[in-house]
């Protein structure tokens, strides 16, 4: 009957035949002259013939806690409605009103009311709140422990954190591969103990994929997002890594997907349903940081253009921090999948108009890439390499380095990022990600100079103990950077794009954005190590506290890095606030190994703000 | 040769006959010298002598003095008075297992040939009078474990020594002078229980009376304490009756106790006037037994009565008041007969009644136990009819008959059969009555008047029977917008397996009319009506899983006699919704550990109604559900909408938990148009870009199933002003077009993942954080902005 859902018919039968007959079963404890008794002043009156036991005095009946909604009285304290619906259910009895106030109760947490009944008064002692004390999970597999529940004891038992605590629990266990798992939860409120026991089934590999309706799409190009291979063993972060792939991308509106147990215990097949929606999207969106200013940023994206659906888009971004640090970026792309299986390959054309102001220079660009492009999903991770030909024209307008210069060029990249990193990539946790690149140039084709930068970086993340959400999470990152030619001085050749500038949020955070070196010439190597321990949810169970640790060499010729160390400690507060991550720091800038003749870097401390930014 | 073997048979015949002639000739002369010498003294050391000779082995007696004189009385010569007088007496029995010392005894007795009172004074000798009796200071212990397993009480008929006191002893007993004074009786049961007692009677020569008292009852394992008195009074004169008076106390705990008097008057053996009154306290419901009776001749009548106190939770006494009874001690037969006004039944109050006499129930009751048979074949016939009236509410009567048997060596057998009914004529009555208790009948039934009928037939005996039931509804209101009539019979059969009543119930609602008010209801915000069962105590759950369970078998079908026999009226429908089923629950205990998961299969039809959806009228054109035997529930229905340039039927299908819906339109449009004339009455290409979007996230969230029926329902019966759709927690925003801007989430889905982080400001401003690359170098940046979103 619960699930009927045939409108009135689930609620007329099941109120009218269930409740009323186990209402009539239930006796409120008979105290004659209750009503007369000192202990009655205590109550407050919440209709005529309800009173309800209130902790203050004077409080009054729309005070009295916990509230009930406007239908709960109705049902408490009969329906003074002039409908003629309404006129059965005028007068309730108290035998009836306490029965329909156990379940009104218990949904905010009162689990051991108590009635007195005196003639047709109902005494109504919600009692304690019961609050969660203890949680655990039962049943999983033998070898197979979940991580530890943070920041729901204390929380009201209600049937609604049972809701939460059994698709957490759920959660957790379908992310080891047993999709069809199910799960019974109980809860003692004497003891305020909840305990989800598990019904896991066996272990189920990723068997098949299969669509339902017709999206119009050809077969193979919804394969593109997914974050598993057939074969791999279920894991549900990995459903909802390639949902948040295909809307993020623009791809489609809707993307429901569901795994089916089959009689095969140990397989699984995901059924996709998708509502695809319009194909082109607008995002105009605004932002602020204290290292890049005010933000705007603003996109056009095409999806799903021709059979294999590829896309194009055109995106602006302008930030405005000062009259010195400011950046108008402009691009358009366009990715034209050519292959539909693995590897997934694309070739992609860009336009890039970049004029970016930082402290050391002020420098405009125009790049045109043809990039080639493949990526392969493992089963950890993500795999993907890119290279084409670049064609750059750069001119500087302030600091040091050539006024115009126009070069052609290889680019090429690997990435690898894990499949935790990157759905973790917006509140990290765990996972890492590891870059290599390079710009490849020789003399007489298309520039005027030899030069390869190669650049490495990365990060990886550590959950210390295994709590979720996480109580202490440990971070490294990375960045090495360095240009190679034979021989030759080139800093006075090269474009902005092949030179390193340190500080800012992003690596040196005791000092400021693109503060080094100190010459406003670019570097031509540059180190940064950085390390973050953040306690996480520690204040008021909401706010995080870090502290972190950046350091950084920079080097004037190849692969040569010198003293001195330029550290950069600091602690810091995050908030995931309802809005989007803040995080807010305060880092000490310093130098160590500093060479005797050269211009002390001094101590001084940076206050910093962001809005989304992560470590 | 033949003369001497004649002579040696003869000679020996001669000295055989001489032989036993000598012996007769001795015994004859020893008993004349016997009764005819005076007295006959025997000192300690003689018996000593014999004791040691001719007492058994298992028998030890010493004494310090020890004297057994037989005397003749004057006035008989073939009788002889015995007396045995003895200090420091101690009796073993059994090694230990018997000790009686006894500091003085005093014992006398005639016996002999001569009384006439007594039957069979030939040929046997007996008893002829007794003296008065004086045993002194004695101490007595039984201690059963140090019985030999030997020694055990054999259960072959031997001597009726009850018979011989009751029939030789006592009546020739002269009580006035006795005295027995027992300082110490201990009975010892086992190693941790024994009971300790005095036992002391003399006789009261003022009152005429020997007085018993057995004083100081103690047990060792329980906190058992004892006081027993017994008067007997002797006929002072011919004619008078002996009468005895006894009172005993019992404390068995100090909050039970048991207080016992009883009076006699005995006329003779075969006739007299007894009087029981045992009073309670503690044990069980029991408060007061009061047993009068009389013997005449074999015949034991009379009357009880009983008090019970609180019985379970409801009964707060039950009043018996003077059952007649009658006993054949001869043929071991009787008769039980409790009449009219005998019985008055006490309720447990509620609360303040306006009439409190509510729960006083006076049954009219006729008990009677006849063919009573309580030798060695046991039998009653019981025959019992109860009628009650009450408050001219509740009419109730029962008839039950039963015949108990039990044969010598057999079970008891029984047969019970009978028949209840009870009538309520006045329900709304019944109402008033029961208002201000914690009883009352609740909404929307208390609004009820009319009557209703139950009834029983019962047939059962010890190989298993058939208890039928039935029950009759005819309840309506004033306005006869409310009515219950409904039918139910059903039948328990008691099927014997192995050792055990396997109940096996089926019983059939037939609903002829149900037409009731649910109470208005707000969609928004759904209460919950009953308890979440998932909250309860962990350790009464561990009882309850590991309590036996009585294998069972039940299973009801509901069922409506016409299509719109359930017709519920309800503020979400503009007419009472016409409902019919068919419903059958089969639920089944194996055994005491497993029960099978109850199934209900069946199928529930709604009628044709007509609501209120998308701002016009629509109906309900049907509506099913089907509860297969697999467990899966099926839903299917049309609903109807009518437009002025189309006509849309709104189709659901498929399991009840997630049903599919669907969209037919006619003329045909496809489904954005459909959801777009639904929710705006408008062709899509007449709507704004705000509507447009609505329509297209209502679209995606019945395609991800993130709308209910229910939530549909809602959002359907409520001017809407726009939808949004979070997929990401599967929660469908709507505005209602009610002013205020208020709005209303419904859906499902998990709390935000952390997956991505976003959150929705309006339909299309969010909060976005997200991870992009950023300029010519492409450099990787996490950053959140507020963003205006649209599709197109």
């Amino acid at each position: 009957m619960r699930s009927l859902g045939l409108i009135a018919v689930t609620i007329s039968a099941a109120v009218l035949c269930a409740h009323v007959a186990q209402a009539a079963l239930f006796f409120p404890k008979p105290i004659i002259g209750f009503a007369q008794s000192a202990e009655a002043r205590s109550y407050r009156e919440l209709c005529p013939g309800v009173r309800v036991k209130s902790m203050s005095a004077s409080a009054s009946a729309s005070e009295l806690t916990p509230r009930l909604t406007d239908m709960e009285v109705r049902l408490v304290c009969g329906d003074p409605s002039a409908d003629p619906i309404a006129a059965p259910w005028a007068s309730v009895p108290p035998n009836q009103a306490a029965y329909f106030l156990i379940g009104f109760l218990q949904t905010r947490g009162y689990h051991h009311p108590s009635f007195i009944q005196d003639g047709d008064i109902l005494f109504v002692d919600p009692g304690e709140m019961a609050r969660l004390a203890h949680f655990r999970v039962t049943g999983g597999p033998a070898t197979w422990e979940p991580p530890k529940r943070r920041l729901v004891e204390g929380q009201p038992l209600t049937p609604t954190l049972l809701d939460e605590l059994e698709g957490w629990a759920l959660g957790q266990i379908k992310n080891e591969g047993y999709a069809c798992a199910e799960a019974k939860t109980r809860a003692d409120p004497s003891t305020q103990e909840v305990e989800v026991e598990f019904q896991p089934g066996g272990a189920r590999v990723i068997a098949a994929t299969q669509d339902t309706g017709d999206s119009g799409l050809r077969e193979g190009v919804l394969d593109r997002y997914n974050a598993f291979r057939i074969g791999d063993l279920y894991r549900d972060d990995l459903i909802a890594l390639t949902r948040k792939r295909t809307q993020d991308d623009g791809f489609l509106q809707t993307y429901v997907m569901n795994p089916r147990c089959g009689e095969d215990p140990a397989a699984v097949t995901i059924v996709r349903d998708v509502v695809l929606g319009p194909s082109r999207t607008v995002r105009i969106g605004v932002g602020a940081s204290t290292d890049a200013g005010a933000r705007l940023r603003g996109l056009v994206r095409q999806s799903r253009i021709g059979d294999s659906a590829s896309s194009a888009q055109a995106r602006l971004n302008l930030s405005y921090l000062n009259n010195l640090i400011h950046r108008q970026i402009a691009d358009l792309n366009f990715r034209w999948f050519y292959s539909l299986g693995e590897p997934r390959s694309y070739l992609e054309p860009s336009l890039t108009f970049d004029h970016t102001g930082e402290a050391a220079f002020e420098n405009q660009s125009l790049e045109a890439k043809l990039l080639h492009g493949w990526n392969r999903e493992l089963t950890d991770g993500q795999f993907e390499m890119r290279v084409g030909p670049t064609f750059l024209d750069s001119k500087l307008f302030r600091g040091a380095g050539p006024s115009d210069v126009s070069v052609t060029f290889v680019e090429t990249g690997v990435r690898w990022a894990s499949h935790r990193f990157e759905y973790f990539a917006t509140s990290p946790r765990s996972g890492e990600s590891l870059e290599a690149s390079a710009l490849l140039t020789l003399k007489k084709w298309g520039a005027n100079f030899t030069a390869q930068k190669l650049q490495l970086q990365g990060e990886k993340l550590w959950e210390v103990f295994r709590y979720d959400p996480p109580l202490f999470i440990l971070g490294l990152r990375f960045n090495f950077s360095s240009v190679f030619s034979p021989g030759e001085d080139l800093t006075a050749d090269l474009p902005v794009r092949f030179l390193t500038f340190l500080g800012g949020d992003q690596d040196l955070r005791g000092f400021e954005r693109g503060s080094l070196p100190r010459s406003g010439v670019g570097a031509l190597s540059g180190a940064t190590v950085s390390g973050e321990a953040r306690l996480h949810k520690v204040i008021w169970r909401r706010a995080d506290v870090f502290t972190f640790l950046d350091a950084g060499l920079l080097g004037g010729a190849r692969f040569a890095l010198r003293p001195p160390y330029l550290m950069s400690p600091g602690v810091g507060l995050r908030w995931e606030s309802p809005i989007g991550v803040l995080r807010g720091f305060i880092a000490q800038r310093f130098a160590l190994h500093e060479s005797a003749g050269d211009l002390p870097y001094g101590r001084d401390v940076r206050l910093g703000f962001t809005f989304g930014e992560e470590f | 040769m033949t003369s001497s073997r004649k002579s040696i048979t003869f000679r020996a015949l001669r000295r055989i006959g001489v032989a036993v002639g000598s012996c007769i000739f001795i015994l004859v002369i020893l008993a004349a010298v016997f009764f005819l010498i005076p007295e006959i003294s025997i000192g300690p050391e003689r018996a000593r002598s014999l004791i040691a000779r001719f007492a058994p082995r298992t028998v030890q007696v010493e004494f310090r003095d020890l004297s057994l004189v037989l005397t003749r009385p004057s006035d008989a010569l073939l009788s002889k008075h015995i007396k045995f007088t003895s200090d420091d007496l101690c009796v073993r029995y059994q090694g230990e297992a018997v000790v009686g010392c006894f500091d003085k005894i005093n014992i006398g007795f005639t016996a002999g040939w001569g009384d006439d009172r007594h039957e069979s004074a030939w040929p046997l000798p007996h008893l002829i009078d007794i003296d008065p009796m004086r045993i002194v200071g004695g101490e007595v212990r039984v201690d059963v474990p140090k019985f030999p397993h030997s020694a055990e009480l054999s259960r072959k008929p031997g001597f009726d020594w009850m018979g011989f006191l009751r029939t030789e002893v006592l009546p020739r007993w002269r009580l006035k002078g006795s005295q027995i004074d027992v300082r110490s009786m201990i009975f010892v049961l086992d190693s941790t229980t024994s009971y300790r007692a005095r036992l002391k009677a003399f006789t009261d020569e003022k009152a005429q009376a020997l007085r018993v008292q057995l004083r100081d009852v103690h047990s060792s394992a329980t906190p058992l304490a004892a006081q027993a008195a017994l008067d007997v009074h002797w006929p002072t004169r011919a004619g008078e009756s002996w009468k005895l008076d006894g009172e005993t106390r019992i404390n068995i705990s100090h909050l039970r106790s048991l207080r016992i008097n009883a009076s006699s008057e005995i006329r003779s053996w075969q006739a007299a006037d007894f009087r029981v009154l045992i009073s309670a306290r503690g044990i069980a419901a029991l408060k007061e037994i009061s047993l009068l009776g009389r013997l005449e001749e074999s015949r034991l009548k009379g009357q009880l009565s009983f008090q019970v106190g609180a019985l379970g939770t409801q009964l707060r006494a039950l009043d018996v008041v003077g059952c007649d009874w009658l006993l054949r001690l001869k043929e071991k037969t009787g008769a039980l007969s409790c009449g009219p006004e005998t019985i008055r039944l006490r309720l447990v109050e509620r609360a303040a009644l306006r009439n409190p006499a509510f729960f006083t129930l006076q049954p009219q009751m006729k008990l009677e136990i006849t063919n009573l048979n309580f030798g060695d074949d046991k039998a009653a016939d019981i025959g019992m009819t109860v009628d009650l009236v009450h408050f001219d509410v509740l009419r109730a009567g029962a008839k039950i008959t039963a015949h108990l048997r039990k044969a010598r060596a057999g079970a008891w057998r029984y047969e019970i059969s009978g028949g209840l009914s009870a009538e309520i004529d006045r329900f709304e009555r019944l109402v008033r009555l029961m208002r201000e208790t914690p009883f009352s009948i609740p909404a929307p039934l208390n609004v009820l008047k009319g009557g209703l009928h139950l009834g029983s037939e019962i047939g059962l005996s010890e190989s298993g029977g058939a208890i039928g039931f039935s029950a009759a509804t005819n309840l309506f209101d004033q306005t006869a917008n409310q009515a219950v009539r409904v039918r139910l019979d059903g039948q328990t059969h008691l099927i014997r397996v192995d050792r055990q009543l396997r109940p096996s119930t089926e019983a059939s609602l037939w609903i002829d009319e149900l037409r009731l008010s649910a109470p208005r209801f707000d969609l928004r915000v759904p209460p919950r009506f009953s308890p979440d069962p998932r909250f309860g105590s962990f350790a009464e759950r561990e009882r309850e899983r590991e309590k036996p369970r009585v294998p069972m078998d039940l299973k009801i079908t509901v069922r409506t006699t016409d299509p719109h026999s359930i017709r519920i009226t309800t503020n979400l429908t503009r007419a009472p919704i016409p409902i019919a089923l068919r419903l059958v629950y089969d639920g089944k205990i194996d055994d005491e550990k497993t029960m099978r998961k109850p199934a209900l299969t069946g199928w529930i039809n709604v009628d044709a109604t007509p609501i209120d959806l998308f701002k016009r009228n629509a109906t309900i054109e049907h509506a099913r559900l089907e509860l297969l035997e697999s467990g899966e529930e099926r839903v299917s229905a049309n609903v109807h909408v009518s437009y002025l340039d189309y006509d849309i039927n709104m189709l659901l299908s498929g399991e009840s938990q997630n049903p599919q819906i669907r969209f037919v339109s006619q003329p045909p449009l496809d489904d954005d148009q459909v959801v777009a004339v639904l929710l705006f009455g408008r062709p899509l290409n007449e709507l704004g870009d705000e509507e447009k979007s609505s329509v297209r996230n209502l679209k995606a969230a019945l395609a991800n199933a993130a709308l209910g029926v229910s939530s549909l329902y809602l959002l359907a019966r409520t001017p809407i002003e726009s939808i949004g759709y979070d997929a990401d927690r599967s929660v469908v925003t709507a505005k209602l077009g009610l002013g205020g801007g208020a709005s209303v989430e419904v859906g499902g889905g998990a709390e935000g993942s952390v997956v991505g982080f976003k959150k929705r400001l309006s339909r299309d401003f969010v909060f976005r954080s997200d991870v992009e690359r950023l300029g010519s170098e492409g450099k990787r940046t996490v950053s959140a902005l507020i963003e205006w979103l649209h599709r197109f």
